[in-house]
């Protein structure tokens, strides 16, 4: 680790890690109760479950991104964080914020929290993945705010990089883009078409350009490939993202009462979407083909290259798979989005997130590598959970194209709750890859206390 | 022993035998393989590297072929395409055979820009 500062990155990756294990445990939750309906109700009900399972991943993510930056921009920039002390004082605020919305969510009724926290002042609630309390929104902007505050000033006095501007102008993105969070207008369609500029251009977007700039800085320090030859992959990369990411978001304009055309626009521009994929794993495979140098970091490597690989697949590919209009007239709600939810989610960005706790958390634990042991569980950790993901993955898929049929293609289509009992097998075998993917996690965890002279090129 | 990379022998047309087998899956199957075809014979006496990757290049086309056209049509023969699960099963079988093909694809490619040699795993013809 170059600059203390550094270290400020070391509790957002401890807080994402706890929220990811929350993540996990309340999917597990959630997948028992699409077979046993009736598992932990009351305590837990399906809607609790699934509002922390896809809340703790935003959060947890967003902690990742917010650690990343604050280990990358002191290196990239040369200097010192502008203020350490308001990045410590912004994570305690921001996981007090996350803690105390996720227990509002577990003990009191929906409309209960939205009644405490003054909803009826500012309406923002009861939108998917947009659930948080307004006042816990307010928060995630005055975090946001002060977080980009520190990293502007800090890049304001130190070098500038391709790779420091990128990440910059993702994470200014996704501060912006969270503003719509708190447009709801009374028309539904207008309201989706604005929802969308949150979740489709952060995940498809802006958190692509962190994406990249993540991956570029890791993919210099473990392979030694010239920063030149890199910074031109990742213009490449955030150029393809860009032009066919913004007018992509017409895929979810298919069916929400927008004018026609998006049909043919939102296919054309999202059917191109896998390209920034593809060039990233080409990319990632290209500067480890070309290495100058053994980073004795094996893992960190293995991350770095397993996210290139499954956020294609899983982003590009799975996303491919239903993005047409024709196609997606019969997709879309069912199934197959979960399938490409979970392994895009999984490739992309928690895979980005680990890849740089990987690389940076032995050197701010004062040691280049992890011991040889620790990484190979590491590796078992990654090899687990990867696996498992393209299973769940898998599984959902067929049970997607088992409910298109059943609900929408059949002569006598069945309703959407007997389509559900038709797909309990796969939702078992679902639960099973998802209870191999948390002994994955517990691996991975475990990986950061185990002993061991450190790893050596 | 050449200065960059660039200069390695072979590298242009290794890089463009890799692209011709991408492009067969990708944007222009068939006349992307006529292609590699074409290559294969017109270019029997180039270095090593670029024979390399044409012979690779050409034999995983045509394993893919077989891989994606032939076992397909037998599985919706077997299964009939009025019984839902020919689909449950052709789907998801086909995404991940193209995925995974294209995947073995940019591998060759990453290492066909690196100058370095490839061999297809499973579906290789043993380098010399």
């Amino acid at each position: 680790m170059k600059y203390q500062s550094q270290s400020v990155a070391k509790i957002y990756f401890i807080g994402a890690m706890v929220l990811f294990a929350a993540q996990i445990l309340f999917g597990l939750i959630m997948g028992l109760q699409y077979v046993i309906g009736d598992f932990l109700f009351p305590l837990i009900p399906f809607n609790v479950a699934r509002m922390v399972h896809t809340n703790t991943l935003i959060v947890w993510l967003l902690m990742g991104f917010m650690g990343s930056a604050y280990y990358l921009v002191p290196e990239e920039t040369e200097t010192e964080l502008y203020s350490p002390k308001l990045a410590i004082a912004m994570f305690w605020i921001f996981l007090l914020a996350a803690g105390l919305t996720v227990v509002g969510y577990l003990l009191v009724p929906y409309a209960t929290l939205a009644k405490m926290t003054g909803n009826e002042l500012l309406p923002t609630m009861g939108r998917e993945f947009l659930e948080q309390p307004t006042i816990t929104k307010i928060g995630i902007v005055v975090v946001a705010l002060a977080f980009l505050f520190n990293l502007t000033m800090t890049v304001l006095k130190g070098r500038k990089t391709a790779i420091t501007l990128v990440l910059m102008l993702g994470l200014w993105g996704l501060a912006i883009f969270f503003l719509f969070s708190f447009y709801n207008p009374d028309n539904i369609v207008r309201d989706k078409f604005f929802w969308w500029w949150v979740v489709h251009l952060w995940v498809e977007g802006v958190w692509e350009l962190i994406l990249g700039a993540i991956l570029a800085f890791v993919l210099i320090k473990v392979t030694g490939v010239d920063r030149e030859v890199i910074e031109k992959w990742l213009y490449v990369i955030i150029t393809l993202t860009l032009v066919t990411g913004i007018i992509g978001t017409g895929h979810h304009y298919f069916w929400i009462g927008t004018p026609e055309y998006w049909q043919w626009w939102g296919s054309i521009f999202s059917a191109l979407e896998p390209i920034p994929f593809f060039a990233m794993t080409l990319f990632a495979f290209n500067m480890v083909n070309r290495r100058r140098r053994e980073h004795p970091n094996k893992v960190a490597t293995l991350w770095a290259l397993g996210t290139g690989v499954m956020s294609f697949l899983g982003a590009g590919v799975w996303g491919f798979l239903h993005t047409l209009s024709p196609v997606n007239f019969y997709t879309h709600g069912t199934q197959i989005t979960a399938a490409h939810g979970h392994m895009a989610f999984y490739g992309a960005y928690v895979m980005v997130v680990l890849t740089m706790i990987s690389y940076s958390m032995p050197l701010m634990r004062n040691r280049v590598a992890n011991s040889n042991f620790a990484q190979v569980v590491e590796m078992w950790g990654f090899w687990l959970m990867t696996v498992s993901m393209v299973f769940i993955t898998l599984f959902l898929t067929a049970a997607g194209i088992l409910q298109v049929w059943l609900q929408r293609v059949a002569a006598t289509p069945m309703s959407f709750m007997d389509t559900q009992l038709q797909l309990s097998l796969f939702y078992w075998l679902r639960e099973v890859s998802g209870v191999i993917f948390l002994i994955g996690l517990v691996a991975y965890l475990w990986s950061f206390f185990c002993k061991g002279e450190a790893a050596r090129a | 022993m050449p200065l960059t990379v660039d200069d390695i022998p072979g590298r242009r047309l290794a890089v463009a035998a890799e692209t011709l087998f991408l492009a067969n899956l990708l944007v222009a199957p068939g006349i992307a393989f006529l292609a590699l075809l074409w290559m294969r014979r017109h270019y029997a006496d180039a270095p090593a590297l670029a024979r390399c990757h044409i012979d690779q290049a050409f034999f995983a086309g045509l394993w893919s072929g077989v891989l994606l056209l032939v076992v397909t049509a037998v599985l919706l023969m077997l299964g009939g395409v009025t019984w839902i699960w020919t689909w449950v099963i052709v789907i998801p079988y086909f995404i991940c055979m193209h995925a995974s093909l294209i995947l073995l694809g940019v591998l060759g490619l990453a290492r066909a820009q690196a100058g370095r040699p490839y061999t297809f795993p499973l579906i290789r013809p043993r380098r010399g």
